[in-house]
């Protein structure tokens, strides 16, 4: 048995009905899908009982009908594993995840750039501004809410540059 | 005790190697916080990566980072090689071996140059970038650019390397050898060299962890970590070679880590150069479409642990690709290590991460 299905049966046997869909996907990448709600739960479980200790990235999704989150994590002892967490966020007007920052202080950009360019509010972040996009960048002249986050499968550049046109306040 | 002060640096200042902006709060000599301002380069790549042909980006992965711009073609190519299941020749496999090691070498010659700079040793601010120009004259004659390559395709090469290739590279990396020990030289019996790096910038072994360090920078921190190792991509697991590895996790360490990476890279290439195969297919055909699936694949970047992770849905144009930059990582651990250190360690700190903002910023 390796060490990627040691893994895999540890998270089935203690979070079994919290997951909804786990699979080992080439030789070392497990797959979990998991709800909003369990993440900070399962992710705290990760980190400190199965001791992986580092977050490579988090990355948005734009699936059309829902968003998705996806996170990768990873140890660094020789054990090629890394953990592939996916979140479905089904409510597109206001998707919502909760922030793991309190877990891997890594997070901090990384959620930063996902709220930046998807959207997608991270709820308990303790610094959730914009990071690529200048900070100003709600109040530029924009036609549509899609133009906010470009990222988005529905964003369409603008016929003519962009603006700087702050409201009158 | 004393007021405190605002300092601005950036978007354009000696100590950022590129745009970005740093706002320190000072109190006296001392650096109480700061915060980190990026994206003056935003180009949106990875919007631009999913609205094309996978094929047609590739020229855009190697202005990732104008520094390293083989290795993220290289795991661009990589990444899709994978998600498609093609397996390439021998022959192909050590000349990317090769190929990329000699990036390798450039990027942390580079990177001596900008560091030494920083800490006050303004001499080897030109002298690494001589052995570099050799470096870019022979992968000019390999693909026909100075840095933005645009050399390695999905399944193979663009084309052979030139008649002669393999006594040039190997006679550099002999003459490399000899330079790099001199350049050991100059840095560490450089007093001003060991004083404004040793001790400077500490990070510890969790918090190198938790902060997503990668690369180099985990390396001086004492975990002996690399893909190569750990998860063999290309032939790397047919090659003998050693991952150096500091405990004290300072700018010393760091610029061990890094002289020590460029001697394993020597020994690679000797290696891989005596191995590599008479025979072998160049460019074999790929498939137009990308496959349905997705694939996180990571690579050891010279600055870290470049990764692609990429869905394909059946279609010449990818669905989602997200660039996993090792800089970025490091970047956000600055703001950590620059608390509560003198405003004038700022420079080596920064400087020793080695940062590349093209593809910070992305």
């Amino acid at each position: 048995m390796t060490q990627t299905n040691t893994h895999l049966s540890h998270l089935k046997t203690k979070y079994g009905g919290k997951i909804i869909e786990a699979e080992i996907q080439g030789q070392n990448r497990i797959k979990i899908r998991v709800n909003a709600d369990d993440l900070v739960e399962i992710m705290e479980y990760i980190a400190n009982e199965l001791k992986f200790p580092s977050l490579e990235a988090v990355s948005g999704v734009d699936w059309e009908t829902h968003f998705e989150v996806v996170y990768h994590i990873d140890r660094w002892d020789g054990d090629p594993t890394i953990i592939q967490v996916q979140v479905k966020l089904e409510n597109r007007d206001n998707p919502e995840v909760p922030s793991v920052t309190s877990i891997w202080a890594s997070a901090d950009w990384h959620e930063r750039e996902v709220f930046d360019l998807y959207g997608i509010r991270i709820t308990n972040h303790p610094n959730l501004k914009r990071l690529l996009l200048p900070e100003e960048w709600d109040e530029y002249e924009h036609k549509h809410i899609s133009e906010l986050y470009p990222m988005r499968r529905d964003y369409k550049l603008p016929e003519k540059p962009f603006s700087f046109k702050p409201h009158p306040k | 005790m004393s007021e405190q002060m605002f300092i601005h640096m950036g978007p354009q200042h000696p100590v950022n190697h590129g745009l970005w902006t740093l706002k320190v709060r000072t109190e006296g000599e001392k650096v109480i916080d700061c915060e980190i301002l990026i994206g003056y380069i935003f180009r949106m790549i990875e919007k631009i990566a999913e609205s094309r042909p996978f094929n047609t980006f590739q020229p855009l992965a190697d202005r990732l980072c104008y520094v390293s711009a083989l290795s993220w073609e290289a795991s661009y190519i990589l990444a899709l090689e994978k998600l498609m299941g093609i397996e390439v020749s021998k022959r192909v496999q050590y000349l990317r071996v090769i190929l990329l090691e000699f990036q390798r070498i450039a990027s942390h010659l580079t990177w001596l140059s900008a560091f030494t700079v920083d800490v006050g040793m303004i001499t080897m601010q030109v002298i690494t970038f001589r052995e570099r120009e050799y470096i870019l004259d022979l992968l000019e004659h390999v693909m026909g650019s100075r840095m933005m390559y645009n050399y390695f395709r999905v399944g193979g090469l663009k084309h052979d390397i030139p008649f002669g290739f393999e006594e040039d590279a190997l006679a550099l990396t002999y003459h490399l050898d000899k330079r790099f020990e001199e350049y050991t030289d100059m840095c560490d019996k450089s007093r001003i060299f060991r004083l404004r790096s040793k001790g400077v910038g500490i990070l510890n072994k969790e918090d190198a962890l938790n902060l997503g360090a990668t690369g180099p920078v985990l390396r001086a921190s004492g975990i002996q970590a690399d893909i190569r190792k750990i998860e063999p991509y290309l032939v790397y697991d047919e090659l003998d070679f050693d991952i150096p590895v500091k405990t004290d996790g300072d700018c010393y360490s760091r610029y061990r880590v890094r002289m020590e990476e460029m001697h394993q890279s020597n020994r690679i290439i000797r290696q891989a150069l005596e191995k590599l195969p008479e025979e072998g297919e160049i460019n074999q055909k790929a498939p137009r479409k990308l496959p349905k699936g997705e694939i996180y694949f990571r690579t050891s970047d010279p600055r870290g642990e470049g990764g692609f992770y990429i869905i394909g849905n059946d279609d010449k144009i990818p669905y989602r690709v997200k660039i996993k930059s090792p800089a970025y990582s490091h970047l956000a651990l600055t703001s950590h290590l620059l608390r509560g250190v003198k405003v004038a360690d700022i420079a080596p700190i920064v400087a020793s991460i080695d940062l590349c903002m093209g593809e910070i910023d992305r």
